[in-house]
């Protein structure tokens, strides 16, 4: 492990960090990036917000609204939720979490970023040309007739996807072949092997996207109508193949975040996690059973009772893996001696709050016969809004607070982190119960107008979105600030255990385990 | 193979690897576009019936051959390269690119047929054919850009080879090379039937 910082020695000014091949500058640089595209995605929420503040026209035409939720989805999903935590935070703890010098391949990871940003490059073009107005999920036949610009558009997914692709490679290869001596599976720290679970998704579906993205392309492009029933084609199968990707694309943002939160409460309690294996087999678990779920999207638009059955119990399988998390969560908590009240634990626990009934949610909507009255309301959105965008932006912010030290060296001031934490509680919560309880009073999705008598709830939401702004803000604010003039911290502040804290470990360093805590209280059993 | 120094062990390692999981993510690429073709045909076999009779037999067959062969030089070209023996790796493998461009040159010949007989979905085709030739042609589109890109894969590999100082402890760099037109090779084999033999009409 290198112990020298990320921001010195070789390769000062801009071309040092532009043609690194160093794992740490390139997770800063995808933190740079996709940071970024959180701010251009946040603006866009904050407009559908604002334009749903009262029954009518507001500031945005209908046309400019069905624009502004696609490029919303578009932005947040593929250029920030599905790129930041595997290859930000990835890129930068992998190869520190299992003792290896970097990736396995550098260059390519370089690569990876420059394809990322060129796919970028090519969605905000897109934007400049007026936007997409198909929705983030380029349904047939909205992506057939449109006459926005979804060719840009797709095309950039298409790119970013497969930087996506380069990423899941080297974080594979890396955990299999550059492990530190002494360093089994079983000594993996758990926010690696989240990485790994993800990485195989990133991997294996991410391909079915670029297909499906190249024929859609194709379709409105060159009017080959693979997807358009005027042409013989089969707007169903667009919906199969979308989500065969973009089902366990939620995975993929769900299952970083639930790796930062299984490292951060190990080093928050100051003990092992109550059950290590569980966590470990969840992970892979949830990623394999993540593959069969997606025809639980599709419920009402055109399944036979018994696949829709099939899809809803393996959907529901999912649910069991998640769950026996939490539980082991909780139990790292219940037992803990000490609790270090700091942001880290507080979004951590933000996370198990929006992640339990974000979750619940989703089983509910798993259910055909709920899902078909729940189904294009905003019950939907709310969900979903709960499990990957709660989730990835608690884990998100949790990770930024907790490593910040390891990066850079600085302490943040703890009071502003909390703060932060708090008001990313706060404001998700005011911003997406009122969304729950607007889509079970029949509220669709997607409209930019609505029937007067719902207007104090998207009062509430549009106020809540405002305080998730600040809860945006303040933190980046925070940490911007205490990069540059926060105090000294020492090598390992928070006293983890963890390797990526540690330095000169020997092989039986390793073999004790990234959890070797010595304050367990007596008596309790320790599984794993 | 057994006087490797660890770091190049690790590094053979990980780079067999890391092209195995490539491949698998490649796998999943054409996977679903078969998946989609036998999707699709599900509800109008005669039309991908008469679609294939329309694909040029003789060239799908031809081609299966001339891939089959250029694979068997990959695979010669990695035992070679193993043995450390860099010219005779180098022939098997600027072979093997040779075979690419013959069957890119078929391929193309087959592709403007197509063209002249207006088999181009889009245009005048009928609705039911439609699906077909959108496969058809996204789908061996494809499949032509990973010859092409092959074939560059293969040239550089030669070349690489006899530049390369102990090319028997670095010949999975080969290895690599070869698999990966394993695959481009492996994918024809299940666009073959689906393209030219599935055409109906006898036992």
């Amino acid at each position: 492990m290198t112990s020298d910082s990320v921001f010195a020695d070789r390769g000062r000014g801009l071309f040092g960090w532009l043609f690194t091949t160093d794992h740490r500058r390139i997770g800063l640089l995808y933190l740079l990036s996709t940071t970024t595209m959180l701010g251009i995605g946040g603006i866009f929420a904050l407009l559908i917000r604002l334009e749903l503040l009262a029954p009518g026209q507001q500031l945005l035409s209908l046309d400019a609204y069905d624009r502004a939720f696609t490029m919303h989805g578009v932005v947040m999903i593929w250029l920030f939720m599905v790129p930041v935590l595997p290859a930000a935070l990835g890129n930068y703890m992998v190869p520190l979490q299992i003792g290896a010098p970097d990736m396995a391949f550098p260059r390519l990871n370089l690569a990876s970023w420059y394809v990322y940003l060129a796919g970028a490059v090519l969605v905000l073009t897109g934007l400049a040309l007026g936007g997409a107005d198909t929705g983030w999920t380029f349904y047939a036949p909205y992506h057939t007739v449109t006459v926005s610009a979804i060719v840009p558009v797709a095309i950039g997914v298409f790119v970013v996807g497969w930087s996506s692709v380069l990423t899941g490679i080297n974080i594979i290869a890396t955990t299999h072949t550059l492990r530190a001596r002494g360093l089994g599976w079983m000594q993996v720290p758990l926010l690696t092997w989240a990485m790994y679970a993800t990485s195989i998704i990133l991997v294996a579906a991410t391909p079915v996207l670029a297909v499906v993205l190249l024929l859609v392309a194709a379709d409105h492009w060159l009017h080959w109508g693979i997807f358009d029933p005027a042409r013989g084609g089969d707007p169903l199968l667009y919906q199969h193949l979308f989500w065969f990707y973009s089902h366990p694309a939620v995975y993929i943002m769900v299952l970083p975040a639930m790796g930062v939160v299984s490292d951060v409460l190990p080093t928050s309690a100051q003990r092992p996690p109550s059950w290590y294996k569980v966590i470990v087999v969840a992970s892979v678990g949830i990623a394999l059973v993540g593959f069969l779920a997606w025809g639980h999207h599709m419920f009402t638009a055109g399944m036979a009772i018994e696949d829709a059955g099939v899809f809803g119990v393996l959907s529901m399988l999912v649910a069991i893996f998640s769950a026996a998390k939490v539980f082991t969560w909780v139990g790292t908590l219940r037992d803990a001696r000490i609790l270090a009240l700091r942001a880290p634990l507080v979004y951590a626990l933000t996370f198990i709050w929006l992640f339990v009934f974000g979750g619940m949610s989703g089983v509910a909507l798993a259910t055909m016969s709920l899902d078909v009255h729940w189904h294009d309301t905003l019950f939907v959105v709310a969900h979903f809004h709960f499990i990957m965008v709660g989730g990835t932006l608690s884990a998100f912010f949790a990770a930024l607070f907790h490593w910040f030290p390891k990066v850079t060296g600085r302490l943040y001031p703890e009071r502003l982190g909390l703060l932060s934490a708090g008001l990313l509680f706060v404001g998700f919560n005011l911003t997406f119960i009122p969304l729950f309880l607007l889509g079970n009073h029949g509220m669709v999705r997607r409209a930019g107008n609505y029937a007067a008598d719902l207007q104090p709830l998207n009062d509430v939401a549009t106020v809540g979105s405002w305080v998730l702004a600040l809860a945006v803000l303040l933190p980046v604010a925070t940490l911007v600030y205490s990069a540059f003039r926060g105090r000294r911290a020492g090598p390992n502040p928070w006293r983890s255990r963890s390797f990526e804290w540690r330095s000169d470990l020997t092989p039986a360093d390793y073999a004790r385990g990234p959890y070797d805590y010595d304050e367990e209280p007596a008596g309790h059993q320790v599984h794993g | 193979m057994s006087e490797l120094t660890a770091e190049l062990r690790q590094r053979r390692d990980a780079a067999r690897l890391g092209m195995a999981v490539f491949l698998s993510s490649e796998s999943m690429l054409f996977g679903a576009l078969i998946a989609v073709f036998f999707a699709l045909r599900v509800d109008s076999v005669p039309a991908f019936h008469e679609g294939a009779r329309h694909a040029l037999l003789w060239v799908g067959t031809s081609g299966t051959a001339v891939l089959l062969a250029a694979s068997a030089l990959a695979a010669a070209a990695g035992e070679l390269a193993g043995r450390g023996r860099a010219r005779a790796t180098a022939g098997c493998l600027l072979g093997a690119a040779a075979l690419g461009l013959v069957f890119l040159g078929l391929k193309l010949y087959e592709y403007h047929d197509h063209v002249v007989h207006g088999l181009v979905p889009g245009g005048r085709l009928a609705a039911a054919l439609q699906s077909f030739w959108t496969l058809y042609w996204v789908t061996t589109g494809l499949h032509a850009l990973h010859v092409l890109v092959g074939v560059a894969v293969l040239t550089s590999a030669a070349a690489w080879s006899v530049r390369t100082e102990g090319l028997g402890e670095r010949a999975h760099v080969v290895e690599n090379c070869a698999d990966y037109w394993h695959l481009v090779d492996a994918v024809w084999l299940l666009l073959w039937p689906m393209f030219y033999l599935m055409r109906g009409g006898g036992p």
